[in-house]
């Protein structure tokens, strides 16, 4: 909200800069920055215009002499408004306009020009740039702009929270003001006798819908003479933000910015029938409002209209057909109050949001409806000529309660955490312009002002002392209390070893973003949760699975320079498993996935060496050997995102998968890369999987013993099939077993390779010796044989 | 001689020049051709088989052909050994400017740096750690939360819907109320995590964003200790000079409200960078805690704008772009 400081200053004395009252307001929880402030404007001064003549080269353009007090200027000015002996707002050369606009010494047309005369959209004041900005004639030449301009448009910048309907108004904003520094608060001007004697004229207010309309104000005036405000009401206008229409329009908004009320001046010739009705709109009911649109209705929208069609659309906006005109001789005034839940919902669904709507649903103030109406009539007579002929009709058929507060000390003490004394409390809560009583000993009984509907609870006024107080001098608490609590204090801990862990096998940390196109959420195979109102197609469903993120951020880097990555991102994952809310299952996922080469050729590098599937197997048997220090068991399985794939586990625990990414997934994306390698976990089951504690096995203090065994067997068979039955053979006596070599060649036989296990005897309870390693050899090499049809290698 | 006696010979004949042999290139040469070459002995062996026995052939070319392939392999082993000591070392010793060998960089994010700083510093004075769902339903996200359905505060919050009254939480607040749900008050916790805004996409907003959300229960819990906990949490996170303000806000969970600036001095303005409050008994009364007794505070933060001041970067989108020539800067 555009605040005008000249306005403010009719209410209560300021003597701050714009800068200090905006700090002084943001400390009040009215966040403030300065809007238009002249006082760095330098060079630009006032100045008289000593002539105008038409430009010799143009015909829309005029050649002005331009005096300052010393000297005179030559400039080409394009306004159609220019004339001589005005005085005006002059940007000499060099000078810098707001929006960082810079004067220089020109020619147009061939007439050279030296300083700018300004407009009022050049000087930031309205959007007005037909014209020149003319000042009083009184003004000296040569005085600085803010000198000029600051004493009517400085203005500040305010951002007001939902809470605080009162301060969506130059009074609202002066209170705040006069509570914080003390100064005195200036009432509202109301003339006195306003009230007709004979009242010549009637209207009938019927409320249909008092819930959705508690209050409805009314009363015609008489005579108006329809034309432009006075130049301070234009001003004044301008500066909070508003351009003047006329008389009538520029009443209703100067009292909605003065006090924060919105009302609605109707012509009255539009009320053949003298009365007022209040009721919901039929569903399907059509109304065009004074923007011109038009619009269709439901049941919930709340109108008003003259008895037979509707005028308005009631706290939002007015009707088109009910406007008042240049013509319009008598009017009514409408002052209501307007129930806030009502007129947000009527304004949400039409996507109105307007001065009039943000005040009602924030809630406006029901008494404040009496004073809007006496203000817009003495605004009336002072400035149209018009007189009220009725009664002011005050139908109130839902009668507004202020809450009744106790307050205590206590309290505020209790949460504040520091002494508040007596003093400042009561008179805070004057000049709240709360209502009070003491009730019993540092205990006070509140009834808040209809103006501050968020005053309703005690707590509301502790927050009004505290704030009142200053957040500043609220002293900070030099230690702190805690809890014994008897859990760690991060139940996913160990999720910093998998961190670790990753980042020292070289892995690069991602976050992605989690909406994806449903085609794209999809690929995995399971059911997307979808977004209703997404911000666009390629992001209405939430991803099932991180792969695609770290693809994409793949295809990226390479495309940016950067290739042979491993990536990898821990988050959350949704897929919907049943239908509803409670068939949405999160899951925390873990996937990393390797590209490209894992060693460049180099002076220690023979050769380029590209990533594969077993880079992966190397990275997760790190993984589970420093955090799990279990071996990891492989399963080849089918998954939708990968062509081939295993189950990874951890002793009997499966974890996730790894594998050869899909192809499928790769042109899904539309991506160019080649083979990507990735694992996939659980990220809950591996932590469990994690935080499960392995008892230490004590070392054994017995030697090794030793053994090689080279298998000639079928090309088709696997080394683990051969190492598990080995192992099963080892009467568990085998510490250690792995291949070391394999050898394919025809020499062995057609189709044949051998595979030579290096095998690590040990046991714990004695040292081995051949007579027991032996046996155990020879029934290794008879299983094999019979399974496998292994043969030892001669 | 038998073809297998000469054989034998040549094995020794060759581990013996092959191990008097010097880098020398030209003595290198001469031992290739020797043994290994076309008219090599080996060749001449391979050739002298089809005088041999017949029955003994096969067990010969077996024996010739491992002959080859272990000459070849020492050979190769051997010549690799000359040539690495030559490149790492000069006259004057190891050439220490050569590069180590590569091993690949891992990087943890910034976001998950910062978050992982904001943990320590919490824990560090006895906070637990909390996590909960990311899309919840409308009670848990905003009605339990003091922001019934109609009021003006949700304009706060543009809202992501899965349905009527499920929605992607705005906030990782919504935790706060299954803590409270679930536990007994008194309770202290931290609550870290996804949320989800409903934004055009800019540098200065993203759909999404990363939370932590605090909240300590219990019977003598003031603003002021609220106060004197976030100016330490700052301190740590910006270093103990940093300029902070607490002013007067308001959220609808919180009563009475702050928001918490930093100053920054690159652009010369207070920066907002947390917000926070008394718990607002409605929500106490939400969760069935009787609000005469217990009372606490309450605070929020987005990862992202910390990790914005802290790092100054000046386009959230960075984050989600994962560009290595970014992540490689943390």
């Amino acid at each position: 909200m555009k605040v005008s400081i000249n306005w403010l200053r009719k209410f209560v004395d300021v003597s701050e800069t714009p800068a200090e009252l905006a700090e002084m307001l943001t400390m009040l929880g009215l966040e403030a920055e300065v809007g238009l402030d002249f006082s760095g404007f330098d060079n630009i001064i006032s100045a008289k215009v000593l002539s105008s003549t038409k430009h010799p080269n143009a015909d829309k353009l005029k050649l002005c002499q331009v005096f300052d007090g010393k000297d005179t200027y030559q400039v080409v000015c394009g306004a159609p408004n220019v004339n001589a002996d005005q005085t005006v707002i002059f940007a000499k050369t060099g000078s810098v306009l707001p929006g960082d606009f810079k004067i220089k010494k020109v020619k147009i047309r061939g007439e050279k020009s030296t300083g700018m005369i300004c407009s009022e959209k050049e000087l930031g004041i309205s959007d007005e740039h037909e014209g020149i900005l003319v000042i009083p004639d009184n003004t000296e030449p040569g005085m600085h702009i803010s000198e000029v301009l600051n004493p009517v448009f400085s203005s500040l910048e305010l951002d007001i929270l939902p809470n605080r309907p009162d301060a969506l108004s130059h009074l609202g904003i002066a209170r705040e003001i006069a509570i914080k520094t003390g100064r005195r608060l200036q009432k509202l001007e109301i003339l006195s006798n306003l009230n007709p004697k004979t009242k010549s004229e009637t209207v009938q207010v019927h409320i249909d819908d008092p819930d959705g309309c508690p209050r409805y104000i009314a009363g015609v005036v008489k005579n108006v003479k329809v034309g432009p405000s006075p130049e301070w009401m234009g001003d004044a206008l301008k500066c909070a933000g508003m351009r003047p229409i006329n008389n009538l329009v520029d009443i209703s908004n100067y009292v909605l910015l003065e006090m924060g009320h919105p009302t609605h001046i109707f012509d009255f010739e539009k009320f053949p029938e003298k009365t007022v009705c209040v009721r919901k709109a039929k569903k399907g009911e059509k109304f065009i409002t004074l923007d011109e649109e038009k619009h269709t209705l439901n049941a919930e929208h709340l109108l008003i209209t003259n008895g037979k069609t509707p005028v308005a659309l009631a706290g939002i906006m007015g009707g088109l057909d009910s406007a008042v005109a240049e013509t319009t001789s008598t009017v009514l005034i409408e002052s209501a109050y307007f129930d806030p839940v009502t007129i947000r919902k009527g304004s949400k669904t039409l996507g109105m949001l307007t001065e009039s709507s943000r005040r009602f649903e924030r809630g406006a103030d029901p008494e404040g409806a009496v004073t809007a109406f006496w203000r817009i009539v003495t605004l009336l007579k002072e400035l149209t000529g018009g007189e009220l002929v009725s009664e002011m009709v005050d139908s109130y058929p839902k009668k507004i309660k202020p809450p009744s507060i106790i307050f205590r000390k206590s309290k505020l003490e209790n949460i504040g955490g520091f002494p508040i004394p007596v003093k400042f409390i009561e008179k805070t809560l004057t000049s709240l312009e709360i209502d009070w009583k003491k009730s019993s000993k540092e205990e006070w009984k509140c009834i808040p002002p209809s103006f501050r509907p968020d005053l309703e609870r005690e707590s509301d006024l502790v927050e009004e002392m505290i704030r009142i107080h200053g957040y500043d001098l609220v002293p900070s608490a030099q230690s702190f209390t805690s809890l014994f609590t008897y859990d760690a204090p991060d139940p996913m801990a160990s999720t910093g070893k998998i961190h670790n862990c990753l980042t020292g096998l070289g892995y690069r940390q991602c976050f992605h973003n989690t909406f994806q196109s449903k085609k794209i959420a999809s690929i995995s195979g399971k059911t997307t949760v979808a977004v209703v109102n997404p911000l666009s197609v390629l992001m209405s469903d939430i991803r099932t699975s991180l792969l695609p993120g770290l693809l994409e951020t793949i295809d990226y880097n390479i495309k940016n320079g950067t290739s042979n990555l491993q990536l990898y991102e821990m988050g959350q994952v949704h897929s919907q498993e049943k239908k509803g809310f409670d068939g949405i299952i999160e899951k925390g996922a873990l996937c990393g996935v390797v590209h490209g080469l894992i060693h460049k050729k180099g002076v220690h590098v023979d050769d380029d060496r590209e990533q594969s599937f077993f880079s992966i197997k190397g990275h997760i048997n790190v993984l589970l050997k420093q955090l799990v220090h279990l071996e990891a068991n492989y399963q080849e399985c089918e998954h939708p995102e990968f062509d081939q794939c295993f189950t990874v586990s951890a002793g009997d625990q499966s974890i996730g998968v790894a594998g050869i990414v899909s192809s499928r997934i790769v042109q899904a994306l539309k991506l160019e890369i080649g083979e990507v390698f990735a694992f996939m976990f659980d990220l809950e089951q591996f932590v469990n999987v994690i935080d499960a504690l392995l008892p230490f096995k004590a070392i054994s203090p017995f030697p090794i013993a030793e053994r090689e065994l080279n298998f000639v067997l079928k090309e088709d068979i696997q080394a683990g099939e051969i190492k598990n039955q080995i192992i099963r053979s080892g009467k568990g006596l085998i510490k250690h077993i792995e291949p070391v070599n394999i050898f394919l060649h025809d020499s062995l036989g057609k189709g044949m390779k051998s595979i030579l296990f290096k095998l690590v005897f040990q046991s714990d309870t004695k040292t081995l010796e051949d007579k027991e390693v032996n046996p155990i050899i020879d029934e290794i090499i008879s299983v094999v044989g019979n399974k496998f049809g292994g043969k030892l290698r001669a | 001689m038998s073809l297998q006696k000469k054989i034998k010979a040549v094995r020794i004949s060759f581990r013996t020049a092959l191990d008097s042999l010097t880098s020398d290139k030209n003595a290198i040469e001469e031992l290739r051709s020797k043994y290994l070459g076309r008219k090599g002995e080996i060749a001449s062996l391979f050739s002298q088989m089809v005088t041999a026995d017949p029955e003994e052939i096969p067990l010969l070319g077996k024996a010739l052909n491992q002959l080859k392939n272990d000459c070849l392999v020492s050979f190769e082993k051997k010549v690799r050994g000359f040539e690495k000591p030559v490149g790492y070392s000069t006259s004057s010793g190891m050439d220490y400017t050569l590069p180590g060998i590569h091993f690949p960089v891992g990087s943890l994010h910034p976001l998950q740096q910062i978050l992982d700083e904001i943990k320590d510093v919490f824990t560090s004075i006895g906070f637990s750690i909390a996590y909960g769902p990311e899309i919840d339903d409308d009670f848990h996200n905003f009605q339990a939360l003091n922001i019934p359905k109609h009021h003006p505060a949700r304009d706060m919050q543009d809202t992501f819907f899965i349905d009527k009254n499920i929605v992607l939480r705005t906030h990782t607040s919504n935790v706060q109320i299954h803590l409270m749900e679930n536990n007994n008050p008194p309770l202290r916790y931290i609550v870290p995590g996804r949320v989800y805004r409903n934004e055009e996409i800019s540098f200065k907003s993203y759909c999404l964003f990363h939370q932590v959300e605090g909240l300590y229960v219990d019977k003598h819990i003031s603003f002021s200790e609220m106060k004197g906990m976030l100016e330490y949490f700052v301190k740590r996170i910006f270093g103990r000079d940093v300029k902070i303000r607490f002013r007067p806000s308001y959220f609808p969970f919180t009563e009475p409200s702050a928001e918490v600036d930093i100053w920054d001095e690159k652009r010369d303005q207070w920066m907002e960078i947390l917000g926070c409050g008394s718990v607002d008994p409605a929500v106490f009364e939400n969760v069935g805690y009787d609000p005469e007794i217990w009372q606490g505070y309450a605070f929020g933060m987005g990862i992202e704008r910390i990790a914005m001041l802290k790092y100054k970067i000046a386009d959230i989108r960075d984050f989600y772009q994962n560009d290595v020539r970014f992540l490689s800067q943390f």
